[in-house]
């Protein structure tokens, strides 16, 4: 009985052992592949632009990447840095480095940054791994930073290794800057998790190798294979771009109704393009290109389709061959060089317009003999652009700024800057536009580039307190039933009502003869009102109740400066504005007599954004040289400019805290 | 029978009254409108809002249309100021942790004839949402205005003319309604409820008495104290249009040269 009992325990027990050693054996594996791949694994905090309502904004972003050459250079995706104006790497052992954008290709969402040299020599790097030999089911890791935490590891297995966009739920297509990402990138599917924030982390083997770039969630995870985002980065970093061969042909899966197995059908052929130079049209069956043979069957095929013609030498002719009308036809096509889709616009400031260069293949589009003219992108609505009469819309071509032609978006705003100047006010401005086959003048004119809003407010009698009514039950609890008006809850600093002698807890049951109704919330504006009827200057007699009835006199005062209308200071070099401090600041924060400046915005992406400086923040000191007030912070950050200091250090008071705020100058952009 | 011919009389003569009535009310309006309609202009205003949330900021530009009174003949015009900068009206009904800045960058009253003149704020008066706009340059011709001092007053229920601008979209016409005094407040101060108009944005609208003269203008009225209640689903506790009488219009016009020095 015993013996049988073993006999049956035993099973499961050495069952149990295999399982045990093959997990330390996996634990081991995993912990060996991070350990190849973490000290390379970086954060990338973004400050980059965009570009709505006629101006150029900042904004700020986080991502991942991976450190791949001892040089410094990160990979990372082009929807993270592409747009960069500003990049702080964080390594692996935390310490901050910036970074400088070597290249980006939209086309696969690829973006190389250069880490800036540093003292102790070489950085640590992750090598690639060959994505062709991974095969479903692989153990992967996604390694990043999720939504901007630290590096982090996920763990999952490959679950596709040639995964493209559904389109059974309509089309979806990941396109960036103009291009389409899955025309390009069969991407490999996995199901380690990953967030927003993870984008360009390397996806890892148990070799501890980058075999994948993280860049999309669709269900699955999605990252770009290595072999393509390495070849991509290699390309950047040789030369900033990627060179990339085209014929001037799109295809698509063969149709059912072909009821053939091989070939690509041509969907479209480019006007003017090198496969319509050799006579290719819509419809042909393309069956080789270079001697490499063409089949589209299916959406999967599509991309490495499109990478052969990439590959294409420029300028070489290739043999293609297609089948139209049952007859094999075989021409040869000279690639040129593929236009990029990536157009940097350009903001002209002082008119409030962003505009962009038209690409050939744009111009092509709109029926345009030439990409001469800047199509506009956005208009503000407030500056001079948006005064123009028609208005000018987003695709709108201009072609002339009275009768100056213009060629290129850069021409159009040096002719605008020349011509839009405030001595010349004022003025009328006429601007020639496309909208499809229209040709509009548009035609503003202009009195004033100066937009500040500097009205007053209305100045009314000030007494100075808060106060809460009194409402039946507060009577009660006072022990003065019966009894309407209002209960002192705080006086301002040096009102008229300190000066009156007024103190919190008082009771306000008249002002002159006038005994003040309030006993509901709804008549909490009572007193208020009853004030600012009268002069400023004016005395009036409180009737209160102070453990009893007492009368004090109070002169009105003029009701204070309202916080808009306070002087302020616009910092620049680091995007930050600052203000004086009003007696409601002080009296509402118990600031007392704390000498400062107010933070009124912080702009996202700036300098200040960057140290985490932040609405609200009192700004006490500016590198150790306190500040009393706008005056003086303007003095002092006017000093650290003219010393070019590396760092500003502010001291600031955020609610009940002090802190540093530590501000990284880059004084290059300075004027 | 004879009770029922009696009756029937009674009440054809009734409303033949009221039609008599309407219809001279329709051409006393008629009439009142013609008097005031070019001091009844488009204000057409650029505004930059920053938004910040636990302290960050974001920027976005508008550009917004209400109307306006004119008040004299140099064109000066009194335009809710809520109409030009809401947030005066956003801290009095706004969430936690958020504020919004507007700097207004670009007034333009826009005449009925679709001429534009370039104009500043000069005064605002928060508590009164009222802003006083006055040309950039003084017009070559004196414009059409409604004479404040002139004002008129009104009870409860009594019939009373709001005249607005329409849009574009409608050439910029003069909108015309006939309504009735709704609410007159008394405390803590004095200011009239009407039934708004479903068809036009009647804020910043004139609102005339019976015998035409200048009862007020609409403007939005936040009550103190911070957000809306849960339960006031429709801020019926939180804003709501009422008729700053023309009193307190005048007040505020006069103030100006009190608040410049």
């Amino acid at each position: 009985m015993r013996s049988q009992l073993l006999r049956f325990l035993a099973v499961p027990l050495l069952l149990a052992c295999g399982s045990v050693v093959a997990l330390a054996q996996s634990r081991r594996e995993i912990e060996r592949a991070i350990g190849a791949v973490k000290p390379a694994l970086v954060r990338i905090l973004v400050a980059g632009v965009e570009y709505q309502q006629g101006r150029e904004e900042k904004s700020e972003s986080a991502g991942s990447g991976v450190i791949v050459r001892p040089e410094g250079y990160v990979v990372t995706n082009h929807h993270v840095a592409g747009w960069a104006k500003r990049l702080v790497v964080t390594l692996a052992d935390r310490t901050e480095v910036e970074a400088d954008l070597v290249g980006t290709d939209p086309l696969t969402d690829i973006s190389v940054l250069k880490l800036r040299p540093r003292p102790q020599g070489p950085y640590p790097f992750a090598r690639w791994g060959d994505s062709s030999k991974l095969r479903v089911g692989d153990p992967v890791l996604a390694m990043g930073s999720p939504l901007a935490l630290t590096q982090s590891v996920t763990q999952g297995i490959v679950s596709n290794t040639a995964m493209v966009m559904p389109d059974l739920l309509g089309q979806v297509d990941l396109s960036l800057d103009g291009e389409d990402v899955g025309s390009m990138v069969l991407w490999l599917g996995h199901d380690a998790k990953i967030q927003p924030g993870n984008s360009g982390g390397p996806l890892v083997n148990l070799a501890g190798e980058v075999v994948g770039i993280n860049e999309l969630e669709y269900g699955l995870s999605g990252a770009i294979p290595s072999n393509l985002a390495r070849k991509v980065a290699e390309s950047l970093i040789a030369g900033g771009k990627v060179v990339r061969a085209d014929l001037g042909l799109r295809v698509q899966p063969l149709l059912k109704s072909l009821g053939r197995e091989k070939g690509a059908l041509v969907s479209r052929v480019v006007k003017g393009s090198p496969a319509a130079q050799a006579g290719l049209l819509p419809g042909d069956i393309l069956l080789s290109l270079g001697g490499t043979e063409t089949n589209v069957r299916f959406p999967e095929q599509v991309p490495p389709f499109n990478g052969l013609v990439a590959s294409l030498p420029l300028g070489q002719p290739v043999e293609v061959a297609f089948e139209r009308g049952g007859e094999v036809r075989r021409v040869q096509i000279a690639p040129i060089e593929r236009e990029s889709r990536l157009v940097r616009p350009v903001a002209i400031k002082r008119v409030g317009l962003v505009v962009q260069d038209l690409t050939r293949s744009e111009a092509q589009a709109m029926g345009r003999p030439s990409t001469d003219g800047a199509k506009v992108q956005s208009v503000s609505p407030g500056g001079v652009a948006g005064s123009l009469k028609p208005q000018l819309r987003e695709g709108d071509v201009v072609v002339a700024v009275g009768s100056q032609a213009v060629r290129s978006s850069k021409e159009l705003r040096e002719i605008l800057e020349a011509t839009v100047q405030p001595e010349r006010m004022p003025l009328v401005l006429a601007l020639t536009f496309e909208r499809g086959n229209e040709q509009i003048v548009s035609v503003a004119k202009v009195e004033r580039l100066d937009g500040r809003d500097t009205s007053l407010e209305a100045r009314k009698a000030y007494l100075g307190v808060s106060t809460q009514v009194l409402v039946p039950e507060l009577a009660a609890v006072l022990g003065v039933e019966g009894r309407k008006g209002f209960r002192v809850t705080a006086v301002a600093s040096g009102s008229p009502a300190e000066k009156a002698g007024l103190k919190v807890g008082d009771l306000i049951l008249a002002v002159d003869d006038q005994p003040m109704e309030a006993s509901r919330p709804e008549d909490a504006e009572e007193l208020t009102e009853t004030i600012r009827q009268y002069d400023i200057g004016a005395e009036v007699e409180l009737r209160i109740w102070r453990q009893g009835p007492q009368t004090l006199k109070a002169t009105l005062g003029s009701s204070p400066t309202s916080p808009r209308e306070l002087r302020r200071h616009r910092d620049e070099d680091f995007e930050f504005t600052v203000r004086d401090l009003t007696v409601q600041d002080r009296d509402g924060r118990r600031l007392g007599g704390i000498q400062g400046v107010l933070v009124e915005d912080v702009a996202s992406g700036g300098w200040a954004a960057l140290g985490r400086l932040s609405s609200g923040d009192v700004i006490l000191s500016v590198n150790g040289q306190g500040v009393a007030d706008i005056d003086g912070f303007r003095q002092a950050m006017a000093d650290q400019k003219a010393r070019k200091a590396k760092f500003v250090v502010l001291r600031v008071l955020r609610g009940t805290d002090e802190l540093f705020i530590e501000m990284e100058a880059d004084w290059s952009a300075s004027q | 029978m004879r009770t029922i011919f009696t009756a029937a009389a009674l009440g054809w003569a009734l409303s033949s009254y009221a039609w008599a009535q309407d219809a001279a009310t329709s051409e006393a309006g008629r009439q009142l409108a013609k008097k005031v309609a070019d001091a009844i202009v488009t204000v057409r205003v650029a505004t930059k809002m920053t938004m910040t949330f636990e302290g960050e900021s974001s920027n976005q530009e508008r550009k917004s249309e209400s109307q306006g009174l004119v008040v004299d003949a140099k064109g000066s015009t009194i335009v809710p100021l809520s109409n030009l900068d809401p947030s005066a009206l956003f801290a009095a009904i706004g969430g936690e942790g958020m504020s919004m800045k507007t700097d207004v960058t670009d007034v333009k009253l826009v005449r009925s004839d679709g001429t534009e003149i370039d104009a500043k704020i000069v005064l605002r008066d928060k508590d009164l949402d009222l802003a006083l706009l006055v040309p950039t340059k003084e017009p070559a011709a004196p414009l059409a205005f409604v004479n404040l001092a002139e004002s008129g007053s009104a009870e409860a229920l009594d019939p009373v003319f709001v005249f607005s601008r329409l849009g574009r979209v409608a050439n910029r016409s003069l909108y015309h309604r006939v309504t009735f005094i709704g609410s007159v407040i008394e405390r803590p101060r004095k200011r009239y409820v009407v039934e708004m108009g479903q068809l036009s944005s009647e804020v910043g609208s004139p609102v005339f008495d019976r015998t035409g003269k200048l009862l007020g203008l609409i403007t939005l009225r936040a009550a103190t104290g911070g957000a809306a209640d849960a339960g006031d689903m429709g801020g019926r506790n939180s804003v709501l249009p009422m008729v700053v009488p023309a009193s307190d219009l005048l007040k505020f016009v006069s103030s100006a040269a009190t608040a410049a020095k």
